[in-house]
């Protein structure tokens, strides 16, 4: 029996990124709020320092940040004819978990998408006919647009700090920065950071190709920075220990070094860890929610009442949440009917090795999260897809993070996998290689969805859930052609040998790729084809905001997390400015 | 303090160009070993490149010494060089103003070995090694007199000392209260100075080009999975983070 | 793995002549200051007691992960550099007994994209799959190294079921855990005085590379450092010693 709490204004779901931004600007609107995370409390100081925090084997290999998947996990199948099976180790893809969220842990690559993006349906028409792809894709457009968010943009980044040089100034093109990216306003807060060997090798290689490489967006600070809440971050020191670990230099961007100490000083603020929450709660009408039910560390079940419930959690956990709830109709391939699960889509990655002599010294272990060059020159529709028969697009970059050797020791094609010449290969290749990333959009398709598995539960009891994806054909093709000008790039780099491949199907759990899962609580105009309208607002209850990743209506090129913070900022100041004044749906 | 005649006429009849005797003109402050005095500090042991850099800044005016500025814009820089590597591979036992070995056990304060969540401040020991006793060409604390350290950071907090590329340094020290400065200047200079060097520059073992076998693997044996064909293969893009 | 002791402090770059004499008529303290770095002698296989393995299956291993990362001219291997003391203590640990593992049924073969789907936590999959090759084959530590390499070959392409593991996936699991054996941090027991780090370059738990990282291809001769080490350099791991 849930012991009942007394009803706070706001309960967030999840002290995450978007947990955090959620809250900081609706205690500021004077409410209380309530914020709930599954995982523990962490900190800068003590929990990311080092030497301690430099553990390969404890962050990188057992996954010490990411969530227990001994308590919960996803059932996984490729497609509706197979059973879906727990993914019972994590490996494909790492959600964080505790305080700060995936946030904590990630390499810090801050990007804005496209226009191009945002209206992927009307404008892939008219530029390419309403028929181009096929009836099986079902991408569409977001319901907001690139000038909309802009503004929100430029204040998550600067949260941040964001490091880089822009390339689009109101319009001006500015050689150096993206000069392919859309307008921006202003500068960056902080100047590109550091350029490392590999990747200065890789801009000479691509501007030798005609292409234009840039800094790639950082959320590693190039220098010390204070945010315009008063938080201060220290420079990135390129220790080599980013994606999957916490900055013990209070360097990279996360809740914990931009906005959670002005946070939790906040008396309205009452963050509480340690606690689950099963479900959100629905009047009978089923159309108001009336708060959250958790369990806490202890085992103990709450109801926290709350007048209104933000969804923050990592995207795979906002639909979850919403199948859990029964808040919205869950996605049904077979009729094509529902919304609740729909549209889920990944990221289609794939690289090249590239090896170089001897007296080469590549030292990739002194490297920045998102330190690197990169080009935008087949990122979106930036260009001509008419003759190409796909969609979509990648970024191509030597953005090398690191030189860890349990996950890091590339040996050439032909290599043996163990043995002698195996350890001289990797012996003579460790410090010898860089390598071309190639980080390619991923479309939405009528078969690639999520929803409740009928067989599998968590440690609460609650049904796991379903995921059930393949790469579709057309992002196939994205990544051949993509890794292809990657190769080519790769190859005028001077190295000695290149050896890569495109990716290819089926899609499998048991490789890391990238954590950016994205879809199932779409945003849109039309609420038969989203879960949520332009505000990220639920259609099926105005109390609830459902925000992150999972909004996106289809992958773009570049990684979610820049976007996810201009949507928390976004939908923050719908809140503040629209709702709270006039409490009800936003769109009609 | 030794014969300031002879170094003072060294220091006239010497072209700048050519390597001056550095002996005198450091040992006579900062000991015949380096091991520091009531003028200057302990200098042995410390990283090459770290002294270099602190020469260089003191003729350039990126720290200012009424007695430092003056002999190291007298110094060419092949000079400086050879004096940061002389002084760097030395390592006498004690400092001439170190605690006995009673205290060489304290604990240490917080912010060594944890920082300090309250000021955003990192643990010392992340860049300057374990209790202080350096990492690569990151100086050591430990040892280093009380008076000298507090002086340190005194210039970097008030922006004196512009040694620091990264910038770490000054934020950190402005962070840090007076009391903080006092209780980490005591801690350090009760310990025992580091008896190893860490600086890259000295380290020969093991590291010269390897004759090791030609990269390109024999047909000996084709043990199935190959590693490393696939940039994507079982340890992720090879080294580049996606995220 | 080539460890030449420097026979006489030497700065880097070309020894300019007049800094020797320098270095000479400045006295003694220059010849007296040999560098006093860490002997880096090969490693023996280290004192260590089992606290996983029964002996047979500590033979096993042994043997095994000697021939997948041997001994050579380049160095060390997984042996000497304490593998099998890894693994043991891994599997004797938290992630052994099943930590972060998905342990719910049914369970139900999958295809290969969905990954791993035995029942078994580290710890029973190496006992059952050691204690089925132990009883077909157990003179494997006995094998010369040719006859053992073919021996773990046909584990890698092999389809054979011990003790309801399919042989392929105990030799995946086990070239993981040898891999991962030799490059963490010798906290975990492997990689014993850094060996694996000092074969390929890897500076291990340092923090700050700021002022090289745009001293683009430069040598990077420092000494790596480990998560364990304390202030005088000597590395705490914890080893079960025989006998105590």
């Amino acid at each position: 029996m849930a012991t009942r709490l007394k009803e706070t204004d706001v309960v967030v779901l999840g002290v995450g990124l978007v947990g955090a931004i959620l809250a900081r600007e609706l205690t500021k609107a004077g409410l209380e709020v309530v914020g709930l995370e599954r995982g523990e409390p962490r900190y800068t100081v003590p929990d990311f320092q080092g030497p301690a925090m430099h553990d390969e084997l404890r962050y990188s290999i057992r996954k010490s940040l990411m969530m227990d998947t001994a308590k919960e996990t996803y059932t996984f199948r490729n497609s509706a004819d197979q059973t879906a099976l727990p993914i019972r180790r994590l490996q494909s893809f790492l959600p964080g978990t505790g305080l700060g969220g995936s946030a904590v842990h990630w390499n810090g690559q801050t990007w804005r998408f496209h226009e191009a993006d945002f209206r992927m349906r009307s404008l892939a028409a008219e530029r390419y006919g309403k028929d181009f792809l096929g009836p099986d894709y079902t991408f569409q457009d977001w319901g907001v647009g690139y000038a909309d968010l802009e503004p929100y943009y430029d204040r998550f980044e600067y949260l941040m700090g964001i490091c880089g040089k822009a390339g689009n100034l109101q319009g001006k093109k500015v050689p150096g920065g993206n000069v392919l990216e859309e307008p921006r306003a202003r500068e960056y807060p902080n100047p590109a950071q550091k350029e490392p060997f590999g990747s200065a090798m890789f801009r000479k290689a691509a501007e030798g190709l005609g292409y234009h490489p840039f800094p790639g967006p950082s959320a590693n600070m190039s220098r010390p920075y204070t945010n315009p809440e008063g938080v201060s971050l220290g420079t990135c020191m390129f220790c080599g220990y980013c994606e999957r670990y916490g900055c013990e230099h209070y360097a990279k961007s996360s809740p914990q070094t931009t906005v959670l100490p002005v946070l939790l000083k906040e008396a309205r603020f009452k963050l509480r860890t340690h606690c689950q929450v099963q479900r959100i709660n629905l009047d009978r009408s089923r159309r108001v929610a009336t708060g959250v039910t958790y369990v806490d560390g202890k085992g103990a079940e709450y109801e926290q009442p709350a007048k209104l419930v933000i969804v923050g959690l990592f995207a795979l956990n906002n639909v979850r949440m919403l199948l859990l709830s029964k808040l919205g109709e869950p996605y049904d391939p077979r009729s094509g009917k529902g919304v609740v699960g729909r549209n889920y889509t990944y990221q289609t990655t794939s690289g090249v090795n590239v090896f170089f002599d001897e007296k080469t010294n590549i030292n990739p272990f002194m490297r920045s999260g998102s330190c690197g060059t990169t080009i935008a020159d087949f990122v979106s529709d930036n260009f001509d897809h008419a003759k190409l028969g796909f969609l979509g697009g990648a970024y191509i970059g030597e953005v090398m993070s690191h030189g860890r050797p349990i996950e890091f020791h590339p040996t050439p094609p032909g290599t043996p996998a163990w043995g002698s010449q195996w350890k001289k290969a990797v012996i003579r290749h460790y410090n010898h290689t860089s390598v071309v990333n190639v980080h390619g959009s991923s479309i939405a398709t009528r078969f690639n969805y999520l929803d409740l598995d009928p067989t599998y539960k968590d440690a609460w009891g609650q049904p796991l859930m379903r995921m059930t994806f393949d790469f579709p054909e057309n992002d196939l093709k994205m990544s051949a052609f993509c890794t292809e000008r990657a190769t080519e790039i790769a190859k005028a780099m001077g190295a000695k040998q290149v050896a890569g491949g495109p990716r290819t199907r089926p899609y499998t759990v048991t490789q890391y790729q990238s954590t950016h899962n994205t879809g199932g609580t779409v945003m849109g105009a039309d609420r038969s084809t989203s879960v949520v309208n332009r505000y990220c607002q639920s259609w099926d209850a105005p109390n609830v905001f459902v925000i992150g990743a999972s909004n996106f209506p289809q992958n773009a090129s570049y990684n979610p997390t820049d976007t996810v913070g201009a949507l928390a900022y976004w939908a923050a100041d719908a809140i503040v400015n629209k709702y709270l004044k006039s409490p009800g749906p936003l769109v009609t | 303090m030794k014969n300031i005649g002879s170094v003072l006429l060294l220091w006239v009849f010497a072209p700048v160009a050519v390597l001056a005797q550095p002996g005198p003109q450091c040992t006579a402050c900062h000991g015949d070993q380096g091991q520091g005095s009531a003028q200057a500090p302990r200098i042995a042991g410390q990283p090459q490149a770290y002294l270099e850099r602190q020469l260089a800044a003191y003729a350039e005016g990126a720290r200012q010494h009424a007695v430092m500025s003056p002999i190291a814009k007298n110094l060419a820089p092949e000079a400086r060089a050879s004096a940061a590597s002389h002084f760097a591979q030395i390592f006498p036992n004690a400092p001439s103003d170190s605690a006995s070995g009673a205290t060489a056990n304290r604990k240490p304060p917080a912010l060594v070995t944890r920082g300090d969540e309250r000021k955003q401040v990192q643990a010392c020991q992340n860049c300057h090694g374990p209790l202080g006793t350096g990492q690569a060409d990151n100086p050591y604390l430990a040892g280093l007199s009380a008076q000298y350290f507090q002086s340190s950071l005194a210039e970097f907090k008030d922006g004196s000392r512009k040694t620091d590329a990264s910038a770490q340094m000054p934020r950190i020290a402005a962070a840090l209260s007076e009391a903080d400065i006092k209780a980490l200047a005591a801690y350090f200079a009760s310990q025992p100075p580091p008896t190893r060097t860490r600086s890259p520059e000295l380290q020969e073992a093991g590291r010269e080009q390897r004759e090791t076998a030609p990269g390109t693997a024999t047909k000996e044996r084709q043990g199935g999975d190959v590693t490393g064909t696939e940039p994507s293969g079982s340890q992720g893009p090879g080294g580049a983070g996606t995220k | 793995m080539s460890s030449q002791r420097p026979s006489s402090p030497q700065a880097p770059g070309p020894v300019n002549p007049a800094r020797r004499l320098l270095f000479k008529a400045a006295g003694a303290a220059s010849a007296a200051a040999a560098l006093p770095l860490a002997a880096d002698a090969q490693p023996r296989a280290p004192q260590q007691a089992y606290v996983f393995f029964n002996p047979a299956e500590a033979a096993f291993i042994e043997a095994a992960v000697a021939r997948l990362i041997p001994k050579d001219e380049a160095g060390a291997g997984a042996l000497e550099a304490g593998v099998a003391n890894y693994i043991d203590k891994q599997l004797a640990g938290a992630w052994g007994a099943g930590e972060r593992l998905y342990r719910s049924g049914p369970w139900r073969e999958g295809s290969a994209s969905q990954g791993y789907q035995l029942p078994f936590t580290p710890a029973e999959l190496f006992r059952n799959a050691i204690r089925a090759i132990n009883q077909k084959n157990a003179n494997f530590p006995k094998l010369g190294a040719e006859e053992q390499d073919a021996f773990l070959d046909s584990l890698q392409k092999g389809k054979d079921d011990l003790g309801g593991v399919p042989a392929s996936q105990f030799f995946e699991s086990l070239l993981a855990v040898t891999i991962e054996g030799f490059f963490s941090d010798p906290a975990y027991g492997g990689n014993r005085d850094m060996v694996a780090w000092k074969m390929i370059g890897f500076p291990g738990a340092y923090s700050d590379f700021y002022d090289w990282v745009d001293r683009h291809g430069v040598a990077y001769n420092a000494p790596p450092a480990s998560l364990a080490q304390d202030a005088r350099g000597t590395i705490h791991v914890h080893v079960v010693q025989k006998g105590k």
